[in-house]
């Protein structure tokens, strides 16, 4: 009884968020593209390093392809004490390109934050972002993010996050996720509510972190803190949908789910130290987005708990049933064609709808993401697995932060 | 108005057209239910009229009962609308009114069946039924019978694996006086389920499939030492 009142709460709560996140996206006009930015602002990306020597030369080469003026163009790497030869091989993609400003620091292993920090102070750009050695860019990112930046109120801009020729099952799923992700980003930034400024390719305007700090550890989750603190300032995070950034997405489970671990926990620290964010001063992220994520990750493991309980003990009945009958299948009717066995109850009606929804969703995703590869098995996938995944991860990190067991940083390309 | 305000009217907008959407789906979804229902509803009516059908046959042929066409028995047409009736049971609850309606009527139309069954078994025994053997299986659905789906599986099984079989069965908590009377009938105990009476022996609790035939075979070799033929026969074999 409780398992399906709660599936039926699940589906309403569904169900209001996907027609908000619609209705918002089309009383903005449905306007998705802003264009090229003509102006061209001293930039600064930084690629903070830490054993990186197969991927930085890939990630330089991706920058210095960006359509953007080179004099304006600021790129610093920061090598924060690797063991390899990443200082080296970016040494050698400096010199071997001396027509981009290109600066290289070596640093005592601090973390990411720690390398940020020191770009930060090295920089002489007035916007400022950083790439991740396992990212790179589509050629004309950087100029439709800055054309956000010509309105003066605008503090920072997010990219489209796209996964890098998906392979696998693992990476299939990624991909549907990130471009949902896309989705919701440029409805969050209709409600002015983004949480997350993605560590690849987010743009500041420098004078923010003059005024109001630099980058700190924040869990391991500097992205979401910076996110967190620019909204507590009441600052103005846009999204850019087309300024494609590509990441390669892990492709095994321990991966992801370091991942993942990593990023719920630092969802949950940060959500936990930015509090004040919840309430009517906050707006639609105080009020709608914050409350409705943590309630979206209560749904889903009750369910998911409740599902499995269900499931558990229906395969030990028939478990319990083939046994008593000596295991002889043959007299067993494994599928009833006829359609009056189909379950037809309100639930499973009322999820067909969510399912259409869910599918309006992802179509419009892919238009926005420019998305023009099929992307039906990647849904499958997702549909069939994501959901279990997504609430054991949760699980796993609720109860880190239950226990005050940190997340370990792990090595860097595994991060990202 | 900035847009990170929070806005009443689009809020306000999007319940009413969740709710909207929402109340449809339970709409639509209850209308396929009554539907299925409906449906039962003319079967079980049809299953009536062809066992008062059977019934007036039995009387017209007093004298040659055991000629009657044991097709009229309507064993398939009684084991469909089990099958649909435990299927929408599942999906709408015990207790649904409906459900709890239709099953008793469907337990009338059975016990009725089961009384032709008998009586044209015990006195056609040496003609055409000796391989009829017939089980009466008492279950409960309301969480007090652990054992009860496993012994469903079990007697469906044996009823598709052996000819002759016949099944009858009969929810112990139903308040219709026709399952209330074979309760009292054969004594049973409620506190003891699954329960059954197999061929007029009353077994209380769970039985497997061999368990089962056993005790058939068994009631086989008291009743009649000298026929040969055992049951019950394989079907598929």
């Amino acid at each position: 009884m409780i398992g399906e009142i709660l599936l039926y709460i699940a589906i309403f709560f569904g169900l209001y968020t996907s027609i908000y996140f619609l209705f918002t996206l089309f009383e903005s006009g449905n306007k998705v593209y802003y264009g090229e930015s003509e102006n061209y602002p001293v930039v600064t990306i930084c690629i903070p390093c830490f054993n990186e020597e197969k991927t930085v030369q890939k990630t330089l080469a991706s920058l210095i392809r960006l359509d953007y003026h080179k004099d304006n163009l600021e790129i610093i790497v920061v090598d924060d004490g690797s063991s390899d030869k990443t200082y080296k091989r970016a040494m050698q993609f400096a010199k071997r390109h001396p027509q981009h400003d290109i600066k290289i620091f070596q640093k005592e292993n601090g973390g990411k934050h720690t390398a940020l920090n020191l770009a930060i102070e090295k920089s002489r750009g007035e916007f400022f972002g950083a790439l991740d050695a396992d990212s790179f860019v589509d050629k004309l990112a950087l100029r439709r993010i800055m054309k956000f930046f010509e309105d003066e109120t605008v503090t920072a801009v997010t990219p489209s996050m796209k996964i890098y020729k998906p392979k696998g099952f693992l990476q299939r799923i990624q991909s549907i996720e990130y471009l949902i992700g896309i989705f919701l980003r440029k409805v969050f930034a209709e409600l002015g509510s983004i949480n997350v400024t993605p560590g690849p390719f987010s743009i500041y305007r420098k004078s923010f972190f003059e005024k109001h700090g630099t980058y700190v550890s924040a869990h391991n989750t500097e992205d979401i803190e910076m996110a967190l603190r620019i909204q507590r300032h009441h600052g103005v995070i846009e999204n850019s949908s087309n300024a494609f950034v590509y990441t390669v997405g892990p492709s095994n489970f321990t991966t992801l789910y370091k991942q993942r671990i990593r990023w719920y926990y630092g969802f949950l620290k940060n959500i936990f130290d930015y509090k004040d964010l919840f309430g009517r001063r906050h707006g639609n992220l105080g009020m709608f987005i914050l409350p409705s994520s943590l309630f979206s990750v209560f749904l889903l493991i009750s369910i998911v708990f409740y599902q499995l309980i269900l499931l558990s003990d229906r395969w030990f009945q028939q478990y319990l049933s083939f046994r008593a009958i000596g295991w002889d299948f043959s007299q067993v009717q494994w599928f009833n064609f006829d359609l009056f066995f189909m379950n037809t109850n309100a639930t499973i009606i009322l999820g067909l709808f969510s399912l259409l929804f869910a599918i309006g969703i992802l179509y419009i995703a892919k238009e926005i993401s420019e998305e023009r590869s099929p992307i039906l098995l990647s849904y499958i996938f997702f549909v069939a697995g994501y959901w279990i995944l997504y609430a054991y991860w949760w699980i796993a990190s609720i109860i880190r932060v239950i226990r005050g067991k940190k997340v370990s940083w792990g090595h860097k390309s595994e991060n990202e | 108005m900035s847009k990170k305000q929070l806005s009443t009217q689009r809020s306000f907008t999007v319940l009413i057209l969740t709710i909207v959407i929402f109340s449809l789906g339970i709409l639509v979804g209850n209308l396929i239910t009554n539907q299925k229902v409906d449906l039962l509803v003319d079967i079980t009516q049809d299953l009536q009229t062809k066992t008062l059908s059977t019934e007036v046959s039995f009387q017209i042929l007093q004298e040659n009962i055991c000629a009657t066409d044991s097709s009229f028995i309507l064993t398939e047409d009684l084991v469909e609308l089990a099958e649909r009736l435990d299927f929408l049971e599942n999906e709408l609850g015990w207790d649904h009114p409906r459900i709890v309606e239709l099953k008793e009527q469907y337990f009338i139309v059975q016990a009725r069946h089961w009384l032709m069954n008998k009586k044209q078994v015990e006195q056609c025994l040496d003609e055409q039924n000796e391989n009829e053997s017939i089980i009466l299986y008492f279950y409960s659905n309301r969480g007090d019978c652990p054992r009860c789906q496993q012994q469903g599986t079990v007697i469906s099984y044996l009823h598709s694996r052996y000819e002759g079989m016949k099944v009858y069965s009969f929810d112990i908590t139903s308040p219709t006086p026709v399952v209330q009377t074979l309760i009292e009938v054969y004594q049973l105990n409620r506190a003891q389920l699954p329960a059954m009476i197999i061929n007029e022996e009353v077994v209380q609790g769970f039985r497997n499939a061999d368990e089962i035939i056993t005790i058939i075979q068994s009631q086989q070799d008291n009743a009649s030492s000298s026929t040969t033929e055992s049951f019950p026969e394989i079907i598929n074999e």
